[in-house]
């Protein structure tokens, strides 16, 4: 009985060290990357999702990519076009792709201008629901010129012909395998859509949705001897706490992506000494958008709606009263506490790249809050009757401020609530579900689009480094409202027929001093409006492990952009 | 007794058409967007397009209806043929003067009805071989057509329709039949694409052994703790063991989890925080890896579940001791081992089991929350993420998988009922 209990005693012990046994380093072969909302499909062109671009930008890739700075870099090609050599056309109508000699797709097959024009052939087919199809905007043709050429052909001069082909949202796949997947069919090569064959540095091995893709080494991969890992995994799930928690304090992952967490919280983390945190800004501004139409719900159908200056808004559309709301924010302190390194107090909505920001409105960077009191006062906006609240024309100043739910966003919402009870304005805040607000069912009375409030907050970016089709978006035309469906850009409501003329003129200007003074005169024009108030400007933000070399962190491309330099450190 | 199953099984196929149009009419009033959650950068027409393809804006009776076909008629049906290599649909001929007929303006729209034929009945289409010929003689034409291509003469004539049967037989030689199909249309996720079916198949396995493993942990600890605790009541034990399943029943299990991965994870370094789901079991090592990974997440559940389980253990336990039948055994000399072991228990167990019986759907739809600390990602967590993404097809699965699970182990229930207690009858 003795020897029994003895022997029981000793296999659990042994069992005990065994499962207990600390967790064990990394082989130095494998890399893991942490995201918390994990890939749902590899096909970039029918997600669009920022997760899933990332996770297919390890495989797939396109023929020019952004750098961390928003250049852009030759990937696929040896050099980008430009005037100078030629590859685009002196009409601006067309540009010329080589591609580089001897880049092989992941099964041994050359890579060809082939892949490229049917890349364009199913992206552009109606029926596919392609996520990147406005990046092929314009564009009447793709021909193969020979193997290795590629014409994009646009029916109107391009300025800034790099929509097509460029960043992480329109990558090659190869036309082999995608063949019978076009239009209608494309949801159903499941096989197709979970692995594709890509030129990139890692292939898939397995890939589960939602939950974790496995990436092996891409024997055919141009580079000598790169990429440097046998193995990647990229393991989705959990939240951005726990994610940066597993890189910085226990070290179980090499990357995490997307931290917008507590600035206090991550630097308590980062202490720990295991990992560092990683930003890097891109175009995105967190806004105010004050709303030029009325949207008091006794309306009913015209709420919200644009009449051509009928149905405009009770108050926002008085100077005074904008500037006040705008003086009376403390960007840096919202900047500072909430964002952190992840944040920058700014007064443009167009910040980055930083060769186009305006310093034209930085005076708004400073409270003043006696300043805000003092100009509605002058303006005869006062409370009048006594309840706390100022009046224009007997309106009260009572404002529905309403943005997607987010713990950093319900912080804004409180302090500004504060600041603006203080010049006399009454604020309700209000919250809804991320998927609700930004979605687009046009039944629904609570998305961004609707915009049944006073002011809204989000933050809005454009993709690549050029800013035409971003300023485009506040045009006349882009109104949003039950003519276009609600499918316009110009959330505001503004019309401004100067504004108009000097969008019109960017499409024309090809020089690019030319084209940085017109972008900044717009810049400006759109704060000194009231129809934006801008906040911060943001950052994106991840965490790597020490042991990890060649991080190059890149908010205008994919954040595996250069995953094929990610190498072990001893 | 067998004619009650039938009729209770019979019973259960309108709840659940009844269960599956509530559940689809509840949800077609979600405001969830399935593109709400892309990048501003892309705009609104082609969101508005991406739904489109996704088949988001068809009327409600009509998704309800694809829904019916796709995932109640096609997929069994194909799972059905693939295993047994079965093909119910007889297959379609087509030779050279059926090609002929179409004339080369009509391959559209006979590519387009074989298309819809063979992908709604499952049919084969059979090709001679002239017709192969003369398909892959005129491909040019198919491939120059504009985009409505009738893709599916086009596969025909490269071969590929083929593949799905057959690797081997894609070139058939001259003159013989060629069958060429497609598999039945399948329910598919709005956000990856895929079937649904697959993901759950997927995502099954880690579920069960998480949660499912935490079940049963649960079950053989709380019975005995029950019992222990309903003989020696008021004891040490008895008050310790309340104290602790109130605690395991009131501390919530996102803070109990946090507090593991902090104490263990993050202080200690001996469990990993992250479950690995590609871990295969192979050797001994990566065994003692899979107990050390699931440790954490089955603790955190089995803590929850054996407090409800010890206290009807209990009660129920309790309950019988006090009852005539127990003393009348005693007075007899049986052993109190075999009074408490034998007599009590069994009858103790009656209502345990059904408890059980009721809890087994809940192993299914797993813990949301402790999948998603613990990076899981089983059914819970498929569940919570096509919530989010305003998946609806995948939603509606689950919820639809779920309500069939609760409905048979309700009959399961009723069914061990009669078997445990020889007083009840079911006729």
């Amino acid at each position: 009985m003795n020897g029994k209990r003895t022997v029981v005693v000793a296999l659990l012990l042994l069992l005990c060290t065994g499962v207990l046994a600390p967790v064990s380093a990394q082989m130095d072969e494998e890399l893991t990357l942490l995201y918390w909302q994990s890939a749902s499909i590899l096909n970039p062109y029918l997600s669009g999702g920022t997760k899933d671009l990332h996770g297919a930008s390890a495989i797939l890739e396109p023929l020019a990519r952004y750098d961390e700075n928003g250049f852009l870099v030759p990937y696929l090609v040896d050099e980008i076009p430009s005037l100078a050599n030629g590859g685009i056309a002196e009409d601006l109508t067309s540009i010329t792709w080589t591609l580089s000699e001897g880049v092989l797709w992941s099964d041994g097959t050359p890579l060809t201008s082939a892949d490229v024009v049917f890349t364009w052939e199913y992206c552009t087919h109606p029926d596919t629901g392609c996520s990147g199809k406005s990046h092929f905007k314009d564009v009447v043709s793709v021909e193969a010129m020979d193997e290795r050429t590629v014409t994009v052909t646009f029916s109107i001069p391009k300025t800034f012909p790099f929509g097509p082909f460029v960043a992480q949202v329109s990558p090659i796949i190869q036309a082999a395998q995608f063949a019978d997947c076009i239009g209608a069919n494309a949801p159903n090569c499941t096989e197709q859509n979970f692995g594709p064959i890509g030129t990139g540095p890692y292939m898939v091995e397995e890939f589960r949705a939602n939950d974790v893709v496995v990436y092996t080494a891409n024997p055919n991969y141009r580079e000598d001897g790169k990429p440097y890992f046998r193995r990647v995994v990229l393991k989705g799930g959990g939240d951005a706490e726990s994610a940066a928690r597993a890189v910085l304090e226990t070290g179980e992952a090499d990357y995490a992506w997307n931290l917008q967490i507590a600035p206090q919280v991550l630097g308590a983390m980062e202490a720990a000494g295991k990992g560092q945190v990683v930003v890097s800004f891109d175009s995105g501004v967190e806004r105010l958008i004050v709303n030029q139409t009325n949207p008091d719900a006794d309306l009913g159908e015209n709420r919200s709606v644009y009449m051509g200056g009928e149905n405009a808004h009770p108050f926002l559309t008085n100077d005074a009263v904008w500037m006040a709301l705008s003086k009376a924010i403390d960007r840096n302190l919202i900047a500072g506490q909430l964002y952190g390194s992840a944040g920058v107090a700014t007064c443009n909505v167009l910040a980055r790249p930083t060769i186009f920001a305006s310093t034209a409105n930085d005076a708004c960077l400073t409270q003043d809050i006696a300043g805000a009191n003092a100009l509605l006062d002058e303006a005869g906006i006062v409370d009048s009757d006594g309840d706390g609240v100022r009046e224009l024309e007997g309106v009260p100043l009572r404002i529905l401020y309403q943005t997607s739910t987010n713990a950093v966003r319900q912080s804004t919402q409180a302090l500004i609530k504060q600041w603006w009870a203080e010049i006399g304005v009454e604020t309700e805040l209000r919250n809804i579900d991320a998927g609700v607000f930004f979605g687009g069912d046009p039944a629904s009375p609570d998305t961004y689009g609707k915009f049944y409030a006073d002011i809204q907050m989000y933050t809005n970016a454009f993709s690549g480094g050029d800013p035409e089709a971003y300023l485009g978006s506040w045009v006349c035309s882009e109104i949003n409202g039950p003519d276009n469906n609600w499918l316009g850009n110009n959330i505001p409501r503004w019309c401004n027929a100067e504004y108009e003329a000097l969008v019109e003129e960017m499409t024309q200007n090809t020089d690019a001093e030319e084209r940085i003074d017109l972008a900044k005169q717009m810049n400006d024009m759109l704060v000194n409006a009231g129809i934006l108030i801008p906040l911060v400007d943001r950052a994106k933000v991840s965490a790597h492990a020490n042991s990890l070399g060649g991080v190059l962190m890149n908010a205008w491309d994919s954040e595996l952009w250069n995953i094929a330099d990610w190498t072990r450190m001893s | 007794m067998g004619n009650y199953l039938v009729r209770r099984l019979l019973v259960s196929i309108p709840t659940l058409l009844v269960i599956s149009l509530v559940v689809f009419a509840i949800l077609e009033l979600s405001p969830a967007d399935p593109v709400g959650n892309l990048p501003l950068t892309i705009p609104p027409e082609v969101r508005e397009q991406i739904r489109e393809a996704m088949g988001v804006n068809d009327p409600f009776l009509v998704k309800f209806a694809k829904w019916l076909q796709q995932f109640m008629v096609n997929e069994p049906l194909n799972i059905f043929e693939e295993v047994t290599g079965l093909n119910f649909a007889p297959p379609l001929y087509l030779n050279q003067e059926d090609l002929i007929d179409a004339g080369e303006e009509g391959y559209g729209e006979l590519s387009s009805s074989l298309v819809a034929d063979t992908q709604s009945t499952g049919r084969s289409v059979i090709l001679d071989g002239q017709a192969q010929e003369l398909l892959r003689s005129q491909r040019q034409f198919f491939l120059e057509d504009d985009n409505s291509a009738p893709l599916f003469l086009n596969e025909i004539a490269n071969g590929t329709v083929g593949r799905e049967l057959s690797n081997d037989n894609i070139e058939a030689p001259e003159g013989e039949l060629l069958p060429l199909r497609k598999s039945r249309l399948r329910y598919l996720s709005w956000q990856t694409r895929s079937p649904i079916i697959d993901l759950v198949i997927e995502r099954t396995p880690q579920t069960l052994w998480v949660v499912g493993l935490s079940y049963l942990a649960a079950i053989f600890v709380a019975v005995p703790i029950g019992v222990i605790q309903a003989y020696r009541q008021y004891s040490n034990f008895d008050r310790l063991s309340t104290v602790f399943a109130t605690v395991g029943f009131s501390v919530p299990t996102f803070f109990l989890g946090l507090l593991f991965i902090y104490v263990f994870s993050v202080q200690l370094g001996w469990l990993p925080s992250i479950y690995d789901t590609t871990h295969v079991v192979t050797d001994l090592d990566s065994f003692l890896l899979q107990l050390r990974q699931s440790i954490m997440p089955v603790t955190v559940l089995a803590l929850f579940y054996m407090a409800l389980l010890s206290r009807h253990t209990r009660s129920s336990m309790l309950e019988n001791l006090k009852l005539d039948y127990v003393r009348t055994a005693r007075s007899k000399g049986i052993a109190e081992r075999r009074v408490v072991g034998h007599h009590a228990l069994r009858n103790s167990l009656i209502p345990v089991v059904t408890l059980i019986a009721l809890g087994i759907p809940g192993v299914f739809q797993g813990a949301i929350i402790t999948e998603q600390i613990f990076r899981v990602n089983g059914l819970g967590q498929l569940l919570i993420i096509a919530i989010q993404g305003g998946d609806l097809p995948t939603v509606q699965t689950l919820t639809f998988i779920f309500a069939v699970l609760n409905v048979f182990f309700n009959i399961v229930a009723d069914v061990l009922y009669a078997v445990l207690d020889p007083r009840i009858r079911y006729t």
